[in-house]
């Protein structure tokens, strides 16, 4: 892995930080700030390289869903979730395609950490 | 195709664990849920409460598990119905109703309406015919009649279609087999000789005519349809030429010296088009946020959510239509740190209705790829595509949970599939890069020959780019630490 894509995985989680849904989102301003250079080159690289694009079969390829049959049961209250997001919510994954974009072994290894 | 079997399924409430799972609804009629006959659920098949109302359907409640439910493959078994001789445990699924035996001719023959050799213009006899792209038309260059091939019609309703189909030319690639064909001239006798690897055609250098080869030799040279270029090269350069236009800031001197669209290339590369009846359940747990706030921990506050917990499953059937996939090695390598094929990638889709049967005269003024692949290469591919495709679908009949959703079951099973070979517009620049490290890298601009979509790759000025990112760093630096400064004097 060269530096470029050092500094993309690096642009990549500072902006998933800066945009995450937090009030205390101005704490993450200096941040931002102190990581706006390498913010810049990987928007530029991905601008120019454009390693991470793929058509999105999974939301584009004409499908069509019949005969559904819901499963709906509550299960319990939970209260004072830490988490933006359900742990472990896997409806957005992707297994099949063929482009991972730049670093994105990397990036999976990071994720399963932090999961 | 495969069936992603479940790592562990939560039990579900009311349905004893382990029941044989009975056959799914007959298509159309209304589904059972919980015992009673309730009407299909609305698009959205959003069944829970708003935010903050109590629950519904609190534990205890009969489950309103699926009737047909775990319409699942058992383990090791292929979740599709090949033609063929079906095993024992696929012959158990079609007893079960689970899947349908295949029916009908597997193989769809594309190829037996044009002999090889001479096409000639159904007007004046001319075999001087090639693609007219203003209009989309094959035309004859002698007397300029314009006409047309039949759509490809290798297509149907995807909710009949059980088993395997596919058109002939997707047949295995006989890896002995010659690129080069002879065929015989029909015009004066002579033997010709088609390279296949360059062109399905040649011009007998005896009485000039054109003969082609339609055939279905297995080398993969003449698939089952083609969609002919609509966009032609004038256009195309423009297109080019202002997406690298938006790039030139930071792109590499030597590219932007040596860039050129004159010579962009018109190219038919080979895909596999699949049309899938599939049937897929989906089980796990969604969160819905109930409420959200902050609390203060030391000093600083953090953001807390209360969430409604709930079993989920979506269970349906699901009909994909035209699922592309590369047919050649070297385009199904799409690893972007050494070569640019995704960008081809990107371009798609293309209106896949409109494909026509395949005749050689569509290829003439352009180059073509080869199919490289066999069906059983990507099946695998599209295993894993089709299951994408079903969770994104079971996502969007759940909405609802807004915390999202962590399936611990999906299960797919393929009850139907036609696959057929397309050839596929292109036009295409291509710029070699040769690094100062040695290294060597090819870059694409592609422009999807039907759309106009474009996606490219363009040599970057590293030296340039880092020192202008170095610029933006040590200020952004000093505006940081000054702005960190003042948060903490603020005791922010």
């Amino acid at each position: 892995m060269d530096i470029t894509n050092i500094m993309y995985l690096l642009a990549k989680y500072t902006s998933i930080i800066a945009s995450s849904d937090t009030e205390d989102g101005a704490a993450l301003i200096p941040l931002v700030l102190a990581l706006s250079g390498v913010i810049f080159y990987a928007a530029m690289y991905s601008r120019y390289r454009n390693a991470d694009k793929r058509f999105l079969y999974e939301k584009k390829t004409s499908a069509t869903v019949a005969n559904l049959i819901p499963t709906d049961n509550f299960l319990q209250k939970r209260k004072g979730l830490t988490n933006a997001s359900l742990r472990g919510a896997n409806h957005k994954r992707v297994e099949g395609a063929l482009n991972r974009g730049s670093g994105s072994k990397l990036l999976e290894k990071v994720e399963k950490f932090t999961e | 195709m495969d069936t992603n079997k479940a790592s562990q399924a939560l039990p579900p409430q009311g349905e004893p664990v382990g029941a044989p799972p009975p056959p799914p609804p007959p298509s159309g009629a209304p589904h059972t849920h919980g015992g009673e006959v309730i009407p299909p659920p609305p698009g959205a098949a959003v069944p829970t409460p708003p935010v903050g109302a109590p629950a519904t359907a609190p534990a205890g409640v009969p489950a309103t598990a699926p009737a047909g439910a775990p319409a699942t493959a058992p383990a090791g078994v292929p979740a599709t119905a090949p033609a063929g001789a079906p095993d024992e445990a696929q012959e158990e699924l079609y007893d079960s109703g689970i899947l349908a035996p295949p029916s009908g001719e597997p193989i769809i023959y594309q190829d037996k309406r044009l002999k090889d050799g001479i096409t000639k213009c159904p007007s004046c006899g001319s075999s001087d015919i090639q693609l007219n792209i203003s209009t989309g038309m094959l035309r004859c260059n002698y007397c300029q009649r314009e006409f047309n091939e039949e759509s490809d019609g290798i297509d149907g309703d995807i909710s009949q279609l059980f088993g395997l189909k596919m058109g002939s030319g997707t047949s295995d690639i006989a890896y002995d087999a010659s690129d080069v064909v002879t065929l015989k001239c029909t015009g004066c006798g002579s033997e010709v000789v088609v390279d296949t690897k360059e062109a399905p055609q040649a011009r007998c250098h005896w009485c000039r005519n054109v003969l082609s080869l339609h055939q279905q030799v297995p080398n993969g040279a003449v698939p089952d349809a083609i969609m002919p270029f609509r966009i032609p090269k004038e256009q195309a350069q423009k297109i080019i030429e202002e997406f690298v236009g938006k790039r030139r800031f930071f792109a590499h001197p030597r590219f932007k010296t040596e860039f050129c669209t004159q010579n962009i290339m018109g190219v038919y590369l080979p895909y596999m088009v699949i049309d899938v009846n599939a049937y897929a359940d989906f089980r796990g747990e969604g969160e819905r946020e109930t409420r959200r706030y902050t609390v203060k921990v030391g000093k600083s506050t953090e953001t807390r959510y209360d969430a409604d917990a709930y079993q989920v499953g979506r269970a349906f059937d699901l009909y994909i239509d035209d699922l592309t996939l590369e047919a050649s090695t070297d385009k199904l390598d799409q690893t972007s740190a050494v070569n640019s094929n995704n960008v081809i990638n990107a371009i798609l889709p293309y209106p896949l209705k409109e494909t026509m049967r395949f005749n050689a005269n569509y290829l003439r003024g352009f180059t073509s790829e080869k199919r490289s692949v066999n069906r059983d290469s990507l099946q695998g591919l599209a295993g894993a595509q089709v299951r994408d495709i079903a969770r994104f679908q079971a996502w969007q009949q759940a909405t609802f949970y807004d915390r999202g959703i962590r399936w611990t079951s999906e299960d797919v099973t393929i009850k139907g599939e036609l696959w057929k070979t397309v050839y596929l517009p292109v036009w295409l620049y291509s710029y070699f890069e040769q690094k100062s490290n040695g290294q060597k890298f090819l870059h694409y601009v592609a422009v999807n020959a039907c759309t106009g979509a474009v996606m490219g790759s363009v040599p970057i000025h590293k030296p340039k780019l880092l020192a202008i990112s170095g610029i933006i760093q040590l200020v952004g630096t000093v505006l940081g630490v000054g702005l960190a400064a003042l948060l903490l004097l603020g005791g922010y």
